[in-house]
């Protein structure tokens, strides 16, 4: 089934006065179930077309549609909801609340869907077991590992059920255990329970994983290669 | 709920910078609180011996004595009047005088005075002059002819002290000039050196004899309630009933001390008022500086969903709290500043001479309504709400793909 279309998506800014291209007229569709890695050098437009993606960002040309949704063709504040209801989000430097626990922090998504306590205590107690945290519960992220901060990202991502997850090099700030691990997991959430996976990577352990990889360039797509 | 947990902790995540906030607060309402305590005390004061002394809670007049003080203007049917009095629940006490305008003379010199001819056991209750006396006054116990209890700074003027000879002067019931030599029987000293300047008291009897009008007669009944709140409501019943008669509050009889507690009822708030204000622009630099601080978690909580009311609600809740914990604070240390000197009160002895020309005690007793804490709250809490206005719009203009980005 198909999650995501892009049309002939290109994006237009200005930064310090000069016209930079970041995309040029790229079309891509995800299925459900895809484990796809966007790869590329920097200023290729990975993050660029990940923020189009997510909802972040406007095209200036081009169409993106999320379960057959146009997405910026949403008002603004049906963009937030739908963002919320449809896409999790994996950032680089972790982002969690710090103030919140493990748990909160995972919570905190399905409190803004207005899910009832016990649905959510019991979804958050699953998705940390899901990322092998069960015994972090009511940790605040400051006790916690990066690699332990990145599996509380991935499941507060899961948390609202989306359509599927972004991950912009979620790897970046990882060792090389804590990576292996962050993929194993998000690996056995795609194969076991079929959610979809895209990232933005210049990791090669990431890319070994992918069973998609785009190549970006410049703003275009250089090659689509599913393994 | 969720966003006040995350305000709340948010609010300790610097600890010395929201203490910084918290402790400017405190401080800021604990001087503000405690200066209008102190001047609601000294007003309260004011008018506390103003009625205790000179006002009374109400007052009945002919409405013609009003113009000039003449004495021929004495109040009719003074028998009925009373039995009326004694029949209403709330007033306390009365106290139906005699009084004219004249002149206190001594040997070596003279001065105009008040003279308040009285029962003395009816006023006992009505003024708290007999509390004033010095030690080796008494209060017209000593069957003495024509005595005179006068002001300590009438005494003074007229050079006279205990069991002087001193001669009043005034006018009779057909306007002829007589007077009448009385003797000191007590020297008082209230709070309010004009008024111990100007009065003097005689029994009614003795004034009623030599005014040529019958021991029975009056021109002027005080009157006591039990709480001085009713005066304005009981004045203006008895107006409609006795429209014949001049009824008049203490705040009538005395506007100047009216406008004074009214003046200070606002004072109290505007004084306030300029204190938070000036917090809230400490209040709004720590959030400013909060927000640029979090500019990338601010950017992933709209990424994942949390919308823009949502976001300015969060601010605006850390601003609000920050600042009502710093007014809780400053409102318990003060509200226990105020009960204890409220009890203990505070000595202004230094300037005592200076204040009690203006008729304010030395003794100040400083108090605040407990109503007035609910409406500080109300203004920390629009403080708070003000403060965070100008934060919580930075945070929610914040463009999320560019703030997650933030190092």
């Amino acid at each position: 089934m198909e999650v995501i279309a892009i049309n002939n998506v290109y994006k237009t800014y200005v930064e310090s006065e000069i016209e930079v291209k970041a995309v040029r007229g790229v079309s891509l569709r995800f299925q459900q179930g895809e484990f796809a890695a966007i790869v590329g050098p920097s200023g290729s437009g990975k993050t660029t077309l990940l923020n189009l993606l997510g909802g972040l960002d406007t095209p200036t040309a081009g169409e993106i549609t999320i379960g057959g949704t146009h997405i910026h063709q949403l008002k603004p504040s049906k963009l937030i909801d739908f963002r919320r209801d449809n896409i999790g989000f994996v950032f680089q430097s972790y982002n969690l609340i710090p103030v919140l626990t493990a748990k909160e922090n995972i919570e905190f998504i399905m409190q803004l869907q207005k899910r009832a306590k016990k649905e959510r205590d019991q979804r958050s107690l699953e998705l940390l077991e899901a990322v092998g945290l069960a015994d972090r519960v009511n940790a605040r992220p400051a006790k916690l590992s990066g690699g332990q901060q990145q599996r509380v990202a991935v499941a507060r991502a899961l948390a609202s059920k989306p359509k599927f997850i972004l991950a912009d090099e979620p790897t970046a700030n990882l060792d090389s255990v804590s990576t292996e691990k962050l993929l194993d997991i998000m690996e056995k959430l795609n194969r076991e329970e079929n959610i979809t996976f895209i990232f933005s990577t210049h990791d090669t352990r990431v890319m070994k994983k992918a069973r998609r990889v785009i190549t970006l360039e410049d703003g275009l797509v250089l090659s689509d290669v599913i393994k | 709920m969720m966003i006040i947990q995350i305000a709340w902790r948010n609010i300790w995540r610097n600890k010395l910078r929201s203490l910084v906030v918290i402790i400017a607060v405190t401080l800021g309402l604990i001087g503000g609180i405690f200066s209008s305590a102190l001047m609601k005390g000294m007003s309260d004061e004011r008018v506390e011996s103003a009625i205790n002394n000179e006002l009374s809670d109400i007052q009945i007049h002919h409405p013609k004595y009003l113009e000039n003080n003449e004495t021929e203007y004495i109040l009719p049917n003074v028998a009925n009047l009373e039995s009326f009095l004694h029949s209403v629940p709330r007033v306390k006490q009365f106290s139906a005088r005699l009084r004219v305008v004249g002149m206190a003379s001594t040997a070596e010199s003279g001065v105009g005075a008040n003279i308040i001819g009285i029962d003395p056991e009816m006023e006992l209750q009505v003024t708290f002059v007999h509390q004033f006396l010095d030690s080796a006054s008494g209060y017209f116990d000593e069957a003495k002819k024509n005595p005179v209890i006068i002001g300590q700074k009438l005494a003074e003027k007229l050079k006279v002290h205990q069991r002087s000879k001193i001669v009043l002067t005034f006018q009779d019931n057909e306007g002829n000039l007589v007077g009448g030599a009385f003797r000191v029987v007590g020297i008082f000293k209230t709070s309010n050196t004009m008024f111990d300047e100007t009065n003097l008291f005689v029994l009614r009897s003795d004034l009623a004899r030599l005014t040529g009008f019958s021991p029975e007669t009056s021109n002027e009944i005080a009157i006591r309630l039990s709480s001085h709140k009713e005066a304005v409501k009981l004045a203006s019943e008895w107006k409609n009933k006795y429209p014949e008669l001049a009824v008049e509050s203490w705040k009538e009889i005395s506007p100047d001390l009216a406008m004074m507690t009214d003046f200070m009822d606002q004072m109290m708030y505007i004084f306030l008022i300029i204190i938070l204000l000036a917090l809230g622009f400490g209040i709004v630099n720590t959030m400013l500086m909060v927000v640029l601080e979090r500019v990338k978690e601010l950017g992933m909580l709209m990424a994942i969903g949390m919308n823009k009311v949502n976001v300015f609600l969060m601010i605006m809740t850390e601003t609000i709290l920050l600042s009502l914990t710093g007014g809780v604070l400053g409102m318990l240390i003060s509200a226990l500043l105020v009960n204890y000197f409220n009890k203990e009160g505070i000595n202004l002895a230094a300037v005592a001479n200076g204040m009690e020309s203006f008729g304010f005690s030395a003794w100040i007793y400083p108090d605040i309504e407990p109503d007035f804490y609910f409406g500080l709250s109300v203004l920390i809490i629009l403080t708070g709400i003000i403060a965070s206005v100008y934060p919580a719009r930075k945070a929610i203009r914040l463009n999320p793909a560019d703030a997650v980005r933030t190092d």
